[in-house]
Parts: structure tokens; C-alpha cells; sequence
């Protein structure tokens, strides 16, 4: 599981979680024990004050688990432990119903924290922060009168003096700053509202309507419920019901939203610093950092012109699906092809794409490499079968015809006069069979190469090619590693026989030259030009074996221009 | 007639010295190793050397080696070297000795015995036996690289490649299918277009094949360089 191999500090989170959430359930059960045994009234809205904590708990740690990388869940369960200080205000124990004071309208701040940092959960710019603020030092700050001038309504520990006038005028004054906080936020959200992509729009919104409803509702009910003549325990019953759906609306909206996964997409960052990861745990870490499970890793093979997949097959990117390419370094590497109903923003897939490009480049790096020693394992399989082919089919063949032949010999049956003419038969049929088997023995390894080195051994080549030719091997030496001196040779090859099947030259050059740590085979014609390196073929083959022993192959190949192949090989 | 042999496959050697034996060639001394050869040829003093070209102590082109090695402190020593495959290379370093005297024959046909004996007492007599499959490739690239080879007629060209395989106006004639009357008037045109003066028609016609192939024969330098497109840097 991709989750399992986060950093160490994320694996200790469901552990923080567990032990955050039991205090807060004992801490809820004390509450409502004290309150049953108090009897307090109304007593089933004030029993439920603390079950609203958990509820704010419950989302806040689920939100917090499902998308570490976001603020959201720890908004919650923030909100959750002042809800609980809050309902704690309701027993009749100083130390509590002090607390409960302090913090009575404390979620309310809260609330407007979480309104303004959805959907990521951080305060995005110095306005919202200030706001977030304002929020603060409104339900905390100003709330501060109404226990520190209450007389005996507030327990005595808290009170300074009784002055109703003052806490009178403070709750308006807190109304009114409250009201201008929230108005402010609604004005700020609308305005983020607006540059939302369509997508976000839908959850944003209801996320904000809600939001904004449920603060406006916390702070003017009480004076509604005075105009309507509702019973306090009913208002209060109200709030608690309107104030429970918070939590639950901000979870959905961000787990069901689609959107939000920046914080993921860090997560993702992260996690690709902290190990080894393959391409298969690459994809599963996109699919759970998109939350889309049917997004797919392509890697881009250049040589190959195609996608291809974690075992190097060729792969085309659905059609009817979304694909965003992976750039890294100005380079296609790769793509991601999701689900495009589920993510419909293309940017959050190529933010998360730009994160694992890196990762993804040596992916691709290393399945060029595994393609490269597939083909070249290929080639030397086909090599094997084509000689055992000819070995079979011609040579074998015809020495058991010449068997047969000496057989008949052997018996007498061929009469006198025909014995002489059978034998030279035979000697014909053999020497037909030698110069078979040399031509063979040639094709794999000729003879001047092993006995004379690359310079010899080319001229060879060009003495066999039918087109008037010229070989300069000044400053080459014989003394190279086989393997370079094989390379060259098959290069040189394939590259003249591609001058006399293809290029329709009339003439054609090959230089050979060592400078340095360096040779250099240059092999030029003057014939139609436009060689390509097909993903398949010669040339393919040859800048693979170029490129297994470091070196490389380089083609000029013009319309009209004649050929150009050179090969440069490192030799010590 | 004495001959040393240098072959380092036991039996081909013993059955090389077997036929030669058989046609009343005597086989002075043979070896399995190309640093004994040498030795061999400077103390036996043959009248013609047989050598394979890959041989001990190298394994690569040994043979070749002291064959030159020897012909340069004996120049009269005749060379028949032997060798599984044949190359132009190897055909010109061998001429480069002297067109005189020399052979260069694939292995294979020795199985010949008929025509490879006639070869052996050709080569120790002076003249040059060079394989077919040579020979064609030196004619192929005579006549690709230099345009005035082109005053040689087809058949001319086949007729001289036949002489420089060492072959007899006669053998031409049977190969060709046509008299030997008529591979005679070829040949004196071949010897024309060549400006070979009269003399002793044998050495003519060694004459006609080196220089054939010392005109054509090309080797890195001495040739034209051809004029191609320049090389574009990638």
C-alpha cells in the first residue's frame, strides 16, 4: 500500500489520532455524567453538546487521515476540543462553567477559520488571515467581557466587576463586529467563487452558502428567536442541530469534492524523497494523490515513437480518458491518463505530474535501457536461429546428398566407367559445401578482422561493395577492444549495404579515425539521403550496440543530400 | 622439383604431402609453425614454399608473414599460399613480392588434386596462380574504380582473369567454349592494349596479369580519394 510507505511522521498520525479521540471521549463522558447527575435543563440539547464534539472529532479525524496533506481535518478536530471546553460551561463546577465562558463562542471563530481556508485548509493571503483574526478576537476576545463584568451570572474566579451596562454594550458591540467579520468573509469567498474553475464551483459554493447560513444563523437567533417569542431551550436546540451539520458538510465537500488535493499532491513530493519507488508504486501513488484509482502511468520511448508500459509493451493513451503529458527538462517523459469525469481540472494532473517527472524520467530512462537490451537480446537470438537455419536447410542438407553420393561409390553401384565421374561429382558438391560454410563462418565473424583489426577488415567490406570506394584509416590504430572493433565493423556493414540496397549511390567513403580515448567511423555516400532510424530495422540495431558500449550514432541524412553515418565509440 | 610445406593441421598436411608426393613432387621438409618455415626455407633452399596463412605461433596471419620474410632474403624462392578464405589484401601484399612465382589459392582446391598439382608446378616454374574468387574481386574493383579499364572487352577482361589464375590458352578455350584460335587472338589484343612488347609468351603473360592488376591494384594512398558530399556535423 502506497499510504504504508509515507514518511515515519505520517505513519505516527492514525496512532495521534487515537489517542487524540480517546481524551476527547472522556472528556465528553465526564461532561455528560456531570451534567446527568447535576440535572441540568434543558438536559437532552445539553447532553447533546458534547456528542456535537465528537461529531466535529469524528469528520476532523477522518478528513485528517484521508488527505494528511490538508488542514481541514485538523480545523475540525481543533473546533471539535473547543466545542467540548464550550458544552463543559453548562456544569455547574466553576473550573468547567469558567472554561465554558472562555471558550462559549470560540467554535464560532473557528468556523469562520475553516470557511476561509477551505478547501485546503491553510489561510490562503494576508486578507483571510487578517480575517481569520478578526474572527478570533471577536468570539475570544470580545467575549471576554461578558464573564469579566457578569457579577454573579459568570463563577467568581472570572469576575472582576458586576456591570450589566458594560456587558450589555459589549454583546452589541460583539454583534456588530461579528456581523462585520462575516460579511467580510462572505464578500472574500464570493470573490474566490468567481475565479473557481466550473468544476469547483458546485462545492465551493454550497460549502460557502452553508457556511455563511450557519454563522449568520449562530449570531442573529438570538435576536430572531426574541422577535418570534421562541423559548430559549428550543433556540438552543436549533443552534446545536444547524451548528452539527458543519462538520459533516465541510468533510463531504472535501473528500467528494475532487478537488482540494494540492496538500496531497505535496504528500506525493514528499513521499518520492523519502525511498525507492518503481513504476508500478508510482502509479499507485498518483492514483491515491488524485483519488482517481484508474489513473495509469505511460512512459515515453522515444526511439520507439509510442507510450509504452512497466514491461516495455507499446501502449496508445485511451481515447474517451484524459492525458497530460510529463514534461521534465523541456522533454516528453511520460503521461498521465485519468479518469476525466472524476478530475475535471487537467491542472491538478499536471501539478502531480510535474511532481514525479523526475521519477518518472528515470523510469522511462530505465525502460529505454530494458527495451534497448531486449532488442539487442533480439537480435542475437535471431542471429543464433538464422545460422542454425542455414546450417540446417543448406549445409546439412547437402552433405547428407553428398553422403548418399559417396554411399553409392562405396557400393560399387555406379559401375566403372561412371565411378570417376561420380567422384568428381562428389568433390564438386563438397567444395560447393565449403564455400557455403566459409561464406557462413564470414558473415559471422570474418577473418581479417580477428586476423588484421578494423582497417583491413573494412577494406575488405569495401572490396565486396559493388560501388567505387574510398577508405581513409588515417590515425586508426588495431589495437582496439574487440568489442568496439566488432561494433565498428557491423556498423560499417549495415551502413554500405544500406548505400547499395537504398541510397542509390554512386560512390561512397568511409573514415576511420582515433583521437584521444576516441574512434570515429564515418561513412558517407553521395545517394538519395532521407535514412531514418525506423523504431525497428538496421539502424536501430546499430545505435543499440553503439549505445551499449557508451558510444553513439549519429545520421545526416538530407533529401538530396547523400548519407551521413558516424559512429563514435570511447576506447580507453 | 622441392617443395617445403607449412600447413599446422596434421592431416591436411600429411595428405597435401601425399598428393604432392603421388605427382612426383619431392617434399623436402613440413612444418606446423611459421617461425619453422623460415628456418626450413633458409637451410632446405626449395624451390617453391607451401604455406597456409593463419599459422602457430600467432594464429593470425603468420604464413603470409614468412612468406614475404622469405622471398625478401630469397627472391627466387616461389610462394603457393593456401588459406580458407582469400582477400585482396592479402593478394596484393603477396604480388608486392613480385607477380613472378607466386600463388593464392583457397584450401578447397587442393581437392582438385588434377588441377591443383598443375597449379603447384605453374608456380614453381615462375608463374602466378591466383585464386578465381581473387581475382574477381581485383577485377571488380579495377573496373570500379578506374574508368579507363573499361578498353578491355568483356571477354578480354574474362580472358585475362583466366590467365592470372594461371590457366593454359587451351584450359581458357574448354572454359569459354570457343577455340583456342580465337583465345590466342584475345590474348594478343590483351597483350596490345597492355603495350607488352614480344617475348617469351610465358612471361608475357605474367607480364599482362600484374600489370593488369598493378594498374587497377589499389592500396590505402595510392589511390584517388573520391569526391563526396562533405560530412554535416550532427
Amino acid at each position: 500500500m502506497y499510504r504504508r510507505s509515507w514518511s515515519p511522521g505520517l505513519r505516527s498520525l492514525p496512532v495521534a489520532l487515537a489517542q487524540l479521540a480517546t481524551a476527547a471521549v472522556a472528556m465528553a463522558a465526564i461532561e455528560i455524567v456531570l451534567f446527568t447527575r447535576e440535572g441540568v435543563a434543558p438536559l437532552a440539547p445539553i447532553v447533546a453538546f458534547p456528542f456535537v464534539g465528537l461529531l466535529y472529532l469524528a469528520a476532523g479525524a477522518v478528513t485528517w487521515l484521508r488527505r494528511p496533506g490538508n488542514r481541514t481535518g485538523a480545523l475540525l478536530c481543533w473546533c471539535a476540543l473547543a466545542v467540548l471546553a464550550a458544552a463543559a460551561g453548562n456544569a455547574t463546577i466553576p473550573a468547567l462553567d469558567g472554561a465554558g465562558l472562555i471558550t462559549a463562542e470560540l467554535p464560532i471563530g473557528i468556523l469562520i477559520h475553516l470557511l476561509l481556508a477551505f478547501p485546503s485548509g491553510r489561510l490562503p493571503d494576508a486578507r483571510s488571515r487578517w480575517l481569520a483574526g478578526g474572527g478570533y478576537a471577536v468570539t475570544v476576545g470580545l467575549q471576554a467581557p461578558r464573564y469579566l463584568f457578569a457579577g454573579g451570572s459568570a463563577p467568581a474566579w472570572l469576575t472582576i466587576a458586576r456591570q450589566p451596562t458594560v456587558v450589555r454594550a459589549f454583546t452589541d458591540l460583539k454583534q456588530a463586529a461579528g456581523l462585520t467579520v462575516i460579511a467580510l468573509a462572505a464578500m472574500l469567498l464570493l470573490g474566490r467563487l468567481r475565479q473557481a474553475s466550473a468544476h469547483q464551483r458546485t462545492s465551493l459554493t454550497s460549502v460557502a452558502a452553508y457556511g455563511v447560513a450557519t454563522l449568520l444563523f449562530l449570531t442573529l437567533s438570538a435576536n430572531l428567536a426574541s422577535v418570534m417569542h421562541i423559548s430559549a431551550d428550543t433556540l438552543f436546540a436549533a443552534q446545536l442541530v444547524v451548528f452539527a451539520g458543519v462538520p459533516g458538510a465541510f468533510a463531504l465537500a472535501l473528500l467528494r469534492g475532487g478537488f482540494a488535493r494540492a496538500g496531497e499532491i505535496e504528500e506525493l513530493g514528499a513521499w518520492l524523497g523519502a525511498g525507492h519507488h518503481d513504476q508500478a508504486s508510482l502509479r499507485t501513488a498518483l492514483a491515491t494523490a488524485l483519488g482517481d484509482p484508474s489513473a495509469d502511468l505511460l512512459l515515453w520511448l522515444p526511439e520507439a515513437i509510442s507510450y509504452v508500459d512497466a514491461y516495455g509493451g507499446p501502449v496508445v493513451p485511451p481515447a474517451g480518458r484524459g492525458t497530460v503529458e510529463i514534461q521534465a527538462g523541456g522533454e516528453r517523459v511520460g503521461a498521465v491518463s485519468y479518469d476525466a469525469a472524476l478530475i475535471a481540472d487537467a491542472d491538478i494532473v499536471r501539478k502531480a505530474g510535474q511532481v514525479i517527472a523526475l521519477a518518472v524520467q528515470r523510469e522511462q530512462l530505465t525502460a529505454a535501457l530494458r527495451a534497448s537490451r531486449a532488442r539487442i537480446a533480439a537480435t542475437a537470438d535471431a542471429e543464433r536461429r538464422r545460422i542454425a537455419a542455414d546450417l540446417h536447410d543448406g549445409l546439412q542438407g547437402q552433405l547428407v546428398v553428398l553422403a548418399l553420393q559417396a554411399g553409392q561409390l562405396a557400393a560399387g553401384r555406379v559401375g566403372a566407367v561412371g565411378t570417376q565421374a561420380a567422384a568428381t561429382d562428389l568433390r564438386r558438391g563438397l567444395e560447393t559445401a565449403i564455400s557455403e560454410l566459409r561464406a557462413l563462418v564470414h558473415g559471422v565473424m570474418p577473418a581479417l578482422l580477428m586476423q588484421r583489426g578494423l582497417p583491413a577488415a573494412i577494406q575488405d567490406l569495401l572490396d565486396h561493395t559493388p560501388l567505387p570506394s574510398h577508405l581513409d584509416t588515417t590515425g586508426a590504430s588495431n589495437c582496439l577492444p574487440a568489442a568496439v572493433e566488432s561494433a565498428a565493423y557491423l556498423v560499417a556493414a549495415e551502413a554500405l549495404a544500406n548505400c547499395v540496397k537504398h541510397a542509390g549511390a554512386s560512390k561512397v567513403s568511409v573514415q576511420l579515425a582515433r583521437t584521444g580515448g576516441q574512434l570515429e567511423i564515418l561513412i558517407s555516400d553521395d545517394g538519395c539521403g532521407g535514412a531514418r532510424a525506423g523504431p525497428y530495422g538496421g539502424l536501430r540495431g546499430m545505435t543499440d550496440r553503439v549505445d551499449a558500449l557508451g558510444g553513439q550514432l549519429h545520421l545526416a541524412s538530407a533529401r538530396g543530400q547523400g548519407t551521413q553515418l558516424r559512429a563514435e565509440f570511447p576506447c580507453g | 622439383m622441392r617443395v617445403v610445406l607449412g600447413e599446422d593441421e596434421t592431416l591436411l598436411r600429411a595428405g597435401l604431402a601425399h598428393i604432392l608426393q603421388a605427382d612426383g613432387i619431392v617434399v623436402a621438409s613440413t612444418t606446423a609453425d611459421a617461425r619453422e618455415l623460415q628456418q626450413l626455407a633458409a637451410a632446405l633452399r626449395p624451390d617453391l614454399v607451401i604455406t597456409d596463412i593463419r599459422m602457430p605461433p600467432g594464429g593470425t596471419d603468420d604464413g603470409l608473414r614468412a612468406a614475404v620474410a622469405i622471398r625478401t632474403s630469397h627472391p627466387s624462392t616461389n610462394l603457393l599460399l593456401l588459406s580458407q578464405h582469400v582477400n585482396r589484401q592479402y593478394a596484393s601484399e603477396l604480388l608486392d613480392t613480385g607477380a613472378a612465382g607466386v600463388g593464392y589459392l583457397l584450401k578447397q582446391r587442393i581437392a582438385d588434386v588434377e588441377t591443383f598439382c598443375h597449379d603447384v608446378r605453374r608456380v614453381a616454374a615462375g608463374g602466378t596462380v591466383l585464386d578465381p574468387d581473387v581475382v574477381s574481386i581485383m577485377l571488380d574493383r579495377a573496373s570500379r574504380q578506374h574508368d579507363r579499364l573499361h578498353a578491355l572487352t568483356a571477354r578480354e577482361a574474362a580472358v585475362l582473369a583466366l590467365i592470372a589464375q594461371g590457366r593454359s590458352n587451351a584450359a581458357i578455350a574448354k572454359d569459354l567454349a570457343v577455340s583456342e584460335r580465337a583465345i590466342v587472338n584475345h590474348v594478343t589484343r590483351i597483350y596490345d592494349k597492355l603495350q607488352l612488347p614480344p617475348s617469351i609468351d610465358d612471361h608475357r603473360r605474367v607480364l599482362a596479369v600484374i600489370k593488369y592488376l598493378e594498374l587497377h591494384r589499389t592500396r590505402p594512398g595510392d589511390q584517388a580519394p573520391l569526391n563526396l558530399p562533405a560530412p554535416q556535423s550532427p
